[in-house]
């Protein structure tokens, strides 16, 4: 049976009154990506920040590397926290440092090298994330999809055990979508981590997943494979791949009924308008004798 | 309406909570501020060089204003040379660090509070977080500590400066000479002005401080987020120079 590096137990999380997770349940095996999708709000974030240790949970747990987060103190949660790379949807790269001083805080910080190896470990992780001549750029310089990679190098600067995306896709064009999945594929393949990215694109989801989990109703509903999600008949499942408006995840939280009173009221059909009578066939040529 | 009120009374109280466990935590970091040398030394020269010209202008004018409204007054019993007591005296027990604080309040514990608060709602606090770098380390040590530093330095600045700008006015305007007035400065103060003086200084410099660093800690929702934490760092921060200024003269004049 093969080792979870995550294990969630009826995780429960109000924020401002409002239930986001309600008995959460998740498990993740060591080396794989698990992918969690569903639709904004629905708390894909909150389960990162909980398995982070910047959220508590209200009840429930959430076991990392076999330590309980909710229950850690901070120096248990900080241990744990060196074994995770976090890639923000941002980046959150900090704007008053150029990309090397990024790229090398938590090893300057934290982990006390000496400068020549952190130069050397910076231009590998930036390598490793195909950026060339970027260090003494500033995060303002960079696109959205450079400020991701950073970000990226970042959080595997410390060679992390599990890296969490958060929306690594988000705003950026199929182009560079395509190539953060790819960077996510080759982190798999040449730093064999485990991975969890929440995200909502599906396209990105099949690419880079070894089991997706669907968020509803503040647990996961579904997980299985990519094939399997292609393949199941459930109707909450077939209304998220398939993006249709209408269908039980609008409807239990009342955006269909809005939708269906927002769309202007059909007009009633045109009454039929009587055909011309037939002209009669104009003849070119006089019949045949 | 009752309710407002009591919101508003339930964060205040929090604030100064929040601000009271950041300056407390960031004592406690004291030991480990030579990790942080060189961005405290940055950190004091943005303070320094923000506030110098303003302090300049402000300082001047300070001191003139005392000497002409005590000059006029005491004119009238021919007793102007007194301005070179009312005017150092006034300046370096009171105007100096009170003056000093106004403007890192304006100046310095804004921006502090601007930067911190864009940090945290870009997401750049928790990455340090989730980094294991502790934001009370990084970002408020070398700020408090810098500001600390700095206001006693230019609390003396503006001292002299106001000084100056008394003598200026005693001999312009009272026919008070230049060394007439430095005598009698010198001849009374004391020790004491002066101590109590910096000492106010270098409270206010901390406060001013924790007060931006907490405001842009607990700032959110985007830039309007942002604008409401600096603005608040501002009137805060008057409010405490002028309670703490009470409680800084009765303990040391009592």
């Amino acid at each position: 049976m093969p080792e979870h590096v995550i294990e969630i137990v009826d995780l429960c999380k109000s924020l401002g009154g409002k239930q986001v997770l309600n008995r959460l349940c998740l498990q993740v095996r060591r080396g794989e990506t698990f992918v969690i999708i569903g639709r904004s709000g629905t708390g894909k974030s909150v389960t990162l920040k909980h398995i982070i240790g910047l959220m508590k949970p209200d009840s429930g747990t959430c076991t990392v590397f076999g330590t309980e987060m909710g229950k850690a103190t901070r120096a248990e949660a900080e241990t744990v926290r060196r074994r995770i790379g976090y890639l923000f949807q941002s980046g959150a790269l900090l704007a008053s440092m150029n990309v090397e001083d990024n790229v090398a805080l938590p090893l300057r910080e934290i982990e006390r090298m000496p400068e020549d190896q952190v130069l050397r470990t910076v231009r590998e992780k930036l390598d490793l994330v195909d950026l060339d001549k970027v260090e003494l750029k500033m995060p303002s310089e960079l696109s959205g999809g450079m400020r991701k990679r950073v970000g990226l190098a970042r959080a595997i600067s410390r060679n992390p055990e599990l890296v969490l995306y958060d929306e690594p896709t988000s705003g950026l064009d199929p182009i560079g979508t395509a190539a953060i999945d790819e960077l996510i594929l080759s982190m798999k393949k040449k730093l064999k981590v485990t991975q969890i990215v929440v995200t909502h694109d599906m396209a990105s989801a099949r690419r880079i997943a070894d089991r997706i989990g669907l968020l509803y109703d503040g647990r996961i509903y579904f997980t299985g494979t990519p094939a399997d999600l292609d393949e199941t008949t459930d109707v909450v499942v077939h209304q998220f791949v398939h993006g249709e408006v209408a269908g039980p995840m609008t409807e239990k939280s009342g955006e269909t009924k809005r939708y269906r009173r927002q769309r202007p009221p059909t007009p009633p059909p045109a009454p039929p308008t009587p055909h011309p009578a037939p002209a009669p066939e104009k003849q070119d040529f006089p019949p045949p004798a | 309406m009752i309710f407002r009120y009591a919101n508003q009374m339930v964060a205040s109280i929090e604030g100064i909570g929040h601000t009271l466990i950041l300056l407390t935590r960031t004592l406690l970091w004291i030991p480990w501020l030579w990790r942080k040398r060189a961005e405290t030394v940055a950190q004091m020269a943005t303070c320094a060089f923000g506030g110098f010209p303003v302090a300049m202008i402000v300082g001047m004018f300070s001191g003139m204003v005392l000497a002409l409204q005590s000059g006029y007054t005491l004119q009238k019993w021919g007793q102007e040379e007194l301005i070179a007591i009312v005017v150092p005296a006034s300046m370096v027990r009171e105007m100096g660090p009170v003056m000093t604080g106004f403007i890192l309040a304006g100046l310095v514990g804004s921006t502090m509070a601007a930067e911190v608060g864009t940090m945290n709602v870009s997401e750049e606090i928790e990455a340090l977080e989730v980094m294991s770098i502790n934001p009370v380390y990084f970002l408020a040590l070398p700020r408090i500590v810098a500001l600390a530093l700095v206001a006693p330095l230019l609390t003396i600045y503006v001292d002299l400066i106001g000084i100056f700008g008394g003598a200026f006015v005693g001999d312009r305007i009272l026919n008070l000479s230049y060394t007439t007035y430095m005598k009698h400065t010198l001849d009374t103060l004391e020790l004491k002005d002066i101590y109590s003086g910096l000492l106010k200084a270098l409270v206010f410099g901390t406060l001013i401080s924790s007060v931006g660093v907490s405001q842009g800690m607990r700032a959110r929702g985007g830039a309007e987020g942002v604008g409401k934490a600096t603005m608040r760092t501002v009137v805060i921060s008057f409010v405490y120079i002028l309670i703490f200024d009470y409680i800084l003269t009765w303990m040391v004049y009592q």
